[in-house]
Formats: C-alpha cells, structure tokens, sequence
C-alpha cells in the first residue's frame, strides 16, 4: 500500500510546475554575474531605503512609495512600506507573514507545498539577495554597461514570467556591493522603478526585524 | 466369494493390468506435454490474489491501477558535499534526457505555467457558471455603495504589495471580489501539495535542496512483465551513469511488478533443485531400489498434470500456486511410499494394496477435506491452490493404488487374492511409561496453547508482498525525503458511465461532506459541477445583474474609483463581461482547468471516475465511508479501511476455513473410524501439530498472518493421516509398518515443505514455516503418543467391534 499511495499523492500534487531550460547567457555575462554574486556573497545582512514609482495604467498618477528593505542571507526578508500607506512583508525561510495598516492582521503563508507561491518568493529573494546565475534560467541576460554596471533580464519564452514582464534593469552602485535601482517594464505597458538609497552593509539585525509589526 | 464374485476394486486393478504399458506410455505422454505447454499457462506475479475478495483487493487494484499505473518518481540525492549544486543539477539534466524515450516521458507541467494569468482570466468568465448561491450572498453583499467603497480602498492599498505586479491585472477584472472564490477554489485545488517541493531554476528541489525530483510518465501497464522489465532495464542502465556523488531512488509500481516476479521465479527455481534433490537422495538412499523412483515419478507426474488443469479452471494462475507445487509433491508422493512399504514384501502386492486402500483413502480424503476448504477461504490464490491440490492428490492417489502395484510386484499382481495377506499380523508393541507419554503429550499441547496466544494477527498487506528490501528502502527514504509531514490521504472515487452523471453523484457526496469537513476536503466537486448544477448557477447569475444593477454598481464604481485615483477605464473588462451572453461550457481547452480536471477526473472501463481527497482519519474515513453507500458507483479507498477490510477478511476467512475443515475432517475421521476414542486419538497429534505450527512463529515474534492460517489448515489435514495410519498399524497388527509408513511420508513431505523455508517470497516462505514445523511436531506426536495413548484408551474392549472389521469391511 505504502508506495502505491505514496506515488499516488505524490503526483496529484503537481499542477503548477514551470518548465525547465538551459541558459542562453554569454559566456562573459555569466562570468560578469559570477563575479558579481561573488561580491554580493560579502553582504550578510543589509538595510536600504527605497522609492518606488509605479506608472500604472488604471492610475490617474504616478503611485510613489516609500520605505525599507532588511535582509539577512540565506533566507530573510523584510520589505516595509511606510507611504503613502503602512505595510510589511516578512519572509523568513517557508514562511511568509504580511502586515497592513488596514487591516492591522499578520496573515501567514506557508510555502511549503505550494510550488508556485515559493517560487515567486524565491523570485524576490534572488533579486535582493543577488543570486542572479539561478535566474538564468528564467531569463536571458544582457549587459547594458560595465561601469556603473547595469544588466537588463528578459523573460525566457516558456517562462512564466514572460507573460507578465518585458524587462528588469538592475544597476549597482561603484562598489558592486547591492543595487542602486531596479526597473521593471510589464506586457501591459505598466512601469515600476525602485531607487534604493542610504544602504547599511553588515549591520547587527535585532529579532524585531523580523516582526511585521515592527516600524 | 471372492474367488466367484471379485470385487470392483479388483476388477479395477485387473483393467489396469492389462493396460498397464498403455496407461503408462499415455501418462508420460501427458505429462511430456503438460511440460512443453507451462510456457502457454497464463502465470500471474501479482500479490493481490493472497488478498481476500472484496473491498481489500479492489482496493490495492484500483491504488495500482487507477492511480500509480503510469507515474515513475526519482529522487536524487546530492550525496556528496563536494560535489558543487550546479554539477548536480546538470547530472539530473543528463539523466531525464537520457532517460526520455517511448518508455518514458517527462510530466509536462509546464502548459499551465505559462499563460498562467491568461489561464486565471478565462476561468474568471467560466464565473456565471459556478456562481453558487453562497457566491450570490457574497455579491450581494459586495455591490453596496459602502462595500464598493471599501473594495476600491483594498485595491488602492494592494497597490504597495510587490504581489500587485499579479494581482493588479485580476482586479481590473474583478474589483469587487465577485468571483474570488472561484481564486480561492483554484488556490485550493492546485496548492494541495502533499509533498515538500520547491520549484527552482525550473528543477523540482527538496527544502535542503540536496534533493531533486524527476518525474515521468509511462505507457507500459503494470500487467506488462515484458514491458515493466524493459523499463526498469532502461532506468537501471542510466541511473548506473550517474556519479558516485549522485544517489537516485527510483519509485515506480513496475519495480514491484519486476521485483515480484523476479523473487518468485528465483525462489521457484530454488526449491525445484534443492527439492528434487532431496527427494532423490531420500528415495535412492532409503530405498535403494530402482522401483523406488516410481514412487516419485507418480507425484511429479501428476503435479505437472494438474497445472494445466487447474488453468483450465481460472483465468490465471499464481507463480505462488507453483511454488507449493513441491509441497503438493510430498504430500502426494506418500501414497506411493504407502503402497511401496505395504507390498514389499508381499508375496501378493495386489492383496497388500487393497488391505490399505481404505485408510489412505481416509487420508487422502482428510487432505483433500483441508483443500476444498479453501474454495471457502475467499481469496483467489487459496482456490487456485485448491484446484491444484484436489487434482494433483486425486491422480496421485488413484495412480498409487492401481498402478505402481504393477510395477512393484508385477507377477503377483493379476488376482488378488484375499488367503495371502501381506505380511502376518502382530500385537502392538508394549509402549514404556504410556501415562508418561500421555502427561507429556498434555503438556505439549498446553505449551501449543500458550505460545499461540502470545500470536499477534497482522493485517499490512505488505507482509504478502515479495518486493525487494532494496525497493521498499528506496520508498522509505522516499517519503522520508519528500513527505510534508501530512495525513494519510483516502480517496473517495465515484464512477459514472457518463462525465456529467459521475461529476453529479460527486456533488451529491461533496456538498454535505465539505459541510463537516470544510478545506480537508478536496475535490473536483469545489470548482466544477455537473451541467443541471451550472444551469441552476447560470440562470442565478441573470438574475442577479440586472442592467438595472449593473449600471448602479458602475455608477458607484467609478465614483469611488476616482476619489483614489484610479483611471474611468480601469475596471473596464469588469463591465464587459455583462456585455457577454454567458455560455454553458466547459473550458476545456483551459490549460489550468485542464490539469486540474487531469488530477481529479480519469476515464475509465465503464466512463469515468471522479476522485475526491480527504485526510484518513477515523472520523473522515468514516463521514465519507457513510456518504459513499448512499449513492451508486461510489467507494472510498484508504489504508484504514483496506487494513480494516483485511482483518474483517482474514476473521471470515479463518473462521470460514477453520469451521470447513475441521468439520469435514473430523466428519470424516469420525465417520471412517472404529470408535470415537479412536478417532479422537488419531486427531490428537493433528492438534498439537496446528497449535505448534502458529506457535512457534509467535514464540519467535513473527506477526502471523493469513498464510499461516491457511497453511495451518493443511498441517491438520496432513497429520490427520499420520494419525489414522497409526491407529490403523496398531489396531491391525501392522505398527511396524505404519511408523515406517509415516516416518518416509513425513520425510518427503516435510522436504516439499521444507524447500519452502530457503525462499525470500515472505508468502511462500510463511507457508514453508508452518507447515514444516507442524509436520515435524505431528509427526513427533504420531510416533511417540499415540501408541501410548491408544495403549491406555483404544485398546479395543469385549463388547466393542474389532476395529479391522470396521475399518476394512
């Protein structure tokens, strides 16, 4: 009976699964992202201001908000919006919580089990984390500019993403130690640009941080 | 009178005489041919025919075949930490290419991946469809002026989510949540993952990412042995290429199939030599004469005959009913030792022969009586076994009494003639200490008492299966590797001959079950129902939106729209779909609904099954279990109920066998014997044997289960002949005779029984534990008990009829 059910239960859990690819990357942009990570890998725990401007179809204006980043490798997040509106997303390993000012609840995702979910999540983290030779996969990479460095990542075709992105532009400070900003451009014409500023490298993270309550 | 009137056993025996050379030219012929044919007899590798009829195996059948039959799993481990992520993943690219084929086909779980939002859109129109009339409370309570104004606000505010990148494009389509239950019924139905995956760089990760996951589909049915070897041969030959750093556990139902069959064959092949040799070696080396061979020829003989017969019966027959092919031949062979040891040295074989054809045919009958109980034993593989059994014993009976006198005394054999008996009749021996023998022999049975209630019944069907130690570690590591930590999963499966009529008697099951169960339910019932159903949805959808209603919650919309910004073309594709005359149909070419419709909805033999997924605990297995009788073609599958049903069976069927037998036997011995206190002597050592038999596998701490049972029934079929022969050579005289009688019997048939401890299968093996002990300890019995026994109580008294002339009329 074991195995009988085992495989049974196992394979009615996949629906939602992307398809694998190998990566079209040049050899020298992969060596670039290499090295890259390779400088990334030096930030343990990190705190950023960010702006983000979302130019939105449904929108009168411009949506501009404000607010923070915290990060602490391998597998910590906390993405803070502090206006026009409050809200935090905390993800810590499997499991993500999410505050809003509105409803002032802490809802709690798991990750586990739900393939799609977790990969979005690991989507984020990746990008913040500069774990960008795994997003190959998804995505082919161009090098915009060596100085100050810029590459731009175009949704692979079969990849989920594709429907939903055109393009993401990162660009990294002179140090090449975390993001300067972020752009990305949607199939619908939508465009969101985060500028990151005030950047701590390294600094000491207390256990509040990871509290989505937290300010 | 004889002389004048023969009798029909003797007229039998002269036909037989002077046919002798063309009976025996005819049977080797025969059995020439049974070998040839073997090749064409339908053999079947599957445990399922040990499991009882019924719910048990229907149960492990449709887990084989509706669920398992075309998925092959493999988990490979990254067992070196040397070994860097990226090679590892690059070893499992190199291995799904190499093992893509026509055997085996990468899951393609992609096609809803991409699209996914176009995918989630086309099923927001599917909407009026499935607007239940707890959705219709819900908009009802959402086109409110102050509700729209609260929804607009949600949406403002989802806005600083980095998640509004998805679901920005959805609430342009539905800003008031109106159809969010349909989201969160797809939510609910493709994020029931059991198991622990990660989706990663396009590979299915474990949370450790030290294990990866590859799965594929195959056409090969698990029925196919050729097929299931060919494919295990291709998954063998590419998994061997992986690294040493690189561990693959491969699950699949075939490597069952294969591993089964394999065992099987293995373990046939085995006691066929280690048995033939034995028995040669006991027929040569006691013996020494070269008629002795005949003693084996006949049951050999006789088994290969009855394999096509007993085909003839069923549909297919067990590679297990071979494998007791060589117990068969022990047991049949003893009527020939029987035959051989009373003629010897007879002048007159023939005379010799028709003195014992009543006691062994008492216990060919006793024997027989055990088999034919099976036929009541419900389980296929036991009738099978039966059939076997009954012509296999019968022939080798009637072989032994009418022709293997020819051959061993042929000159004497024409006539019998009752003045010459075989050999003079003497006094039993005096037994020593008989009241001695007698305490002891209490006492063994005492002790048969107390170990067997220290015997623990164990219903896990995995007791019966043969598979390999290597595959099921395999499986262990499996679950331990990927399994979520969940409940075990019962399924509930409804058939319909039609899709509409099973998704209607799905609903009928699924509405009042999800009012107790809620989310531990899943089933395809939640998002899709039958076509009255989505009339009876659709016909609720017109009537609610109104154009009078329609307009008024666009007034409303853009109102409170503007006051956050929002654009007065945002919630356009909102308003056109009240522009759209809804249809009644099923989005079939939906890629998502699609897979989803794949997971729960399968066609089958008779139209099609629709399948429901509940934790099996006691109080859902039985909430289902309930509902599940209440309508037609429906039934719930689940390890609680199949181990319930199996212990339910293994009760009926030990019962069933017990009570069949021992009838039948005792109706017999009582029957065909002297007196009762002879009857009940000769059953004494059959007892204890049976009482040993479970005994000691309980004494050793092995789990007893229905092959013991049932093989327990054979051992007090078995020793009830040695306990008749006994009785029979004390009571005739002839007490040399019979122990010589049963000391050649017991050997050759526990040799039969024997070669069955030196296999792995755990059924035959089971099967070969009990009867080998139990025949060792009847035995034991017969030899050293009865005769004391029937020293203090069956001597035969004044007033009672001589036993002689009861048992031979």
């Amino acid at each position: 009976m074991k195995p009988v059910s085992l495989a049974a239960a196992f394979c009615f859990g996949f629906s939602f699964l992307a398809t694998a690819g190998e990566p079209e990357v040049a050899p020298q942009v992969t060596e670039r992202l290499r090295q890259l990570e390779s400088k990334l890998a030096t930030v343990q725990t990190l705190k950023v201001n960010f702006v983000q401007e979302k130019q939105m179809a449904i929108l009168e204006q411009k949506l501009v908000l404000k607010g923070r980043i915290t990060l602490q490798q391998p597998d910590k997040i906390a993405w803070r919006v502090q206006s026009p509106i409050r809200y935090a997303m905390v993800i810590q390993g499997a499991t993500l919580r999410q505050w809003s000012e509105e409803t002032q609840d802490v809802q709690q995702f798991s990750l586990t089990g739900n393939p799609v979910f977790a990969t979005a999540v690991k989507q984020i983290q990746s990008w913040f984390s500069g774990n960008y030779l795994a997003l190959t996969h998804e995505f082919n990479v161009s090098l915009l500019a060596e100085s100050p460095l810029a590459f731009q990542f175009t949704p692979r075709a079969g990849s989920p993403a594709r429907e939903m992105i055109v393009h993401i532009i990162i660009r990294f400070g002179a140090d090449e130690r975390f993001l300067k900003s972020l752009e990305v451009v949607e199939s619908g014409g939508d465009t969101m640009r985060i500028i990151f500023s005030d950047t701590t490298l390294n600094p000491a993270l207390t256990k509040e941080e990871w509290n989505p309550r937290h300010e | 009178m004889n002389e004048s009137r023969p009798s029909w056993f003797e007229r039998q025996f002269i036909w037989v005489h002077a046919r002798r050379t063309a009976i025996l030219f005819l049977m080797a012929a025969l059995m020439v041919a049974a070998i040839v044919g073997m090749g064409c007899l339908p053999f079947s590798n599957s445990v399922d025919v040990m499991l009882p009829d019924g719910d048990a195996r229907n149960t492990i059948r449709f887990l084989t075949e509706a669920s398992l039959a075309d998925k092959v799993v493999i988990s490979l481990e990254n067992a070196d930490p040397t070994l860097s992520q990226e090679d590892f993943v690059r070893e499992a690219d190199r291995l799904a290419t190499g093992l893509h084929s026509p055997l085996l086909e990468p899951l393609d779980t992609g096609a809803a991946a991409t699209g996914m939002m176009e995918n989630f859109t086309q099923l927001l129109g599917c909407a009026p469809q499935l607007f239940t009339t707890r959705d219709l409370a819900a908009a009802e309570a959402a086109v409110t002026p102050e509700a729209i104004e609260q929804s607009v606000r949600t949406l403002y505010g989802d806005l600083a989510k980095p998640s509004s990148i998805f679901t920005g494009k959805l609430a342009r389509h539905d800003p008031l949540g109106i159809t969010r239950s349909i989201l969160g019924r797809l939510e609910r139905l493709s994020a029931a993952n059991l198991y622990d995956v990660t989706l990663e760089d396009g590979h299915l990760f474990s949370c450790d990412r030290r294990h990866l996951l590859l799965v594929f589909t195959t056409p090969v049915p698990l029925t196919d042995s050729t097929g299931s070897r060919n494919l295990i041969a291709h998954l063998d030959a590419e998994c061997a290429r992986l690294p040493a750093a690189v561990r693959a556990d491969v699950v699949c139902g075939h490597l069952h199939t294969t591993s089964n069959e394999r065992i099987l064959k293995h373990d046939i092949e085995r006691i066929s030599w280690i048995g033939a040799i034995a028995f040669l070696l006991i027929f040569t080396g006691v013996f020494r004469d070269w008629r002795s061979a005949a003693m084996l020829g006949v049951p050999v003989c006789t088994a290969f005959l009855a394999l096509p017969l007993a085909a003839l019966c069923h549909s297919n027959l067990s590679y297990i009913v071979i494998g007791f092919g060589m117990v068969i031949v022990g047991i049949s062979s003893d009527y020939g030792i029987y035959v051989y040891v009373m003629t010897r040295r007879s002048g007159q074989p023939a005379q010799a022969v028709r003195n014992v054809v009543r006691p062994m045919g008492l216990g060919m009958l006793t024997t027989l009586a055990v088999f034919i109980a099976f036929y009541f034993s419900g389980i296929e593989g036991y009738r099978q076994l039966a059939t076997f059994a009954v012509f296999s014993i019968t022939m080798a009976y009637l072989a032994s009494v009418f022709l293997l006198p020819h051959l061993f005394g042929d000159k004497h054999a024409q006539r019998p003639d009752t003045a010459s008996a075989s050999e003079p009749a003497s006094a039993p021996t005096p037994v020593r200490h008989p009241r001695a023998r007698a305490f002891a022999t209490g006492l063994l049975l005492v002790m048969g008492i107390a170990m067997l209630s220290r015997g623990v019944f164990n219903t896990d069907i995995t007791q019966l299966d043969g598979t390999d130690r290597r595959v099921l570690d395999a499986e262990t590591r499996f679950e331990k590797t990927w399994s979520a930590g969940g409940s075990e999963q019962g399924i509930l499966a409804v058939t319909g001959s039609t899709y509409d009529e099973a998704l209607r008697r799905s609903e009928i099951i699924y509405d009042p079950a999800s009012e107790k169960l809620g989310n531990r339910l899943l089933s395809f019932s939640i998002l899709w129902r039958s076509e009255s159903s989505r009339t009876a949805n659709l016909a609720r959808w017109r009537d609610f939106w109104t154009p009078e209603r329609v307009a008024s919650v666009q007034a409303h919309l853009l109102e409170s729209g503007k006051r956050h910004g929002f654009t007065a073309a945002a919630f356009q594709p909102f308003f056109d779909q009240f522009h759209e005359v809804p249809a009644l149909r099923e989005p079939a070419d939906n890629a998502l609904f699609k897979l989803i419709k794949d997971r729960f909805v399968r066609p089958s033999a008779n139209g099609f099954t629709v399948f429901s997924f509940f934790p099996d605990t006691p109080e859902c297995t039985s909430l289902m279990t309930s509902l599940a009788k209440t309508v037609p073609g429906a039934f719930c599958v689940s390890r609680r109920l199949l181990t319930a049903s199996l212990a339910a069976s293994i009760e009926h069927t030990l019962c069933i066998v017990t009570a069949v037998s021992l009838t039948l036997v005792l109706g017999l011995t009582l029957l065909l014997s002297p007196n009762w206190r002879l009857a009940l002597i000769a059953l004494i050592p059959s007892t204890i044997a049976v009482l040993w038999a479970l005994g000691i596998p309980a004494l050793l701490q092995h789990t007893l289960n229905i092959c013991h049972v049932t093989a327990a029934a054979v051992v007090f079929g078995l020793c009830v002949d040695y306990g008749i022969y006994m009785t029979y050579g004390l009571t005739h005289g002839m007490e040399r005779q019979s122990k010589t009688t049963i000391i050649l019997t017991t050997a050759t048939s526990i040799i039969g029984a024997g070669v069955l401890l030196f296999t792995e299968h755990p059924v035959l093996f089971a099967i070969g534990q009990t009867l080998t002990v139990g025949m060792l300890v009847g035995h034991v019995t017969t030899i050293w008990a009865v005769p004391a026994l029937y020293a203090l109580w069956g001597q035969p008294t004044k007033s009672s009829k001589r036993p002689a002339e009861c048992l031979i009329s």
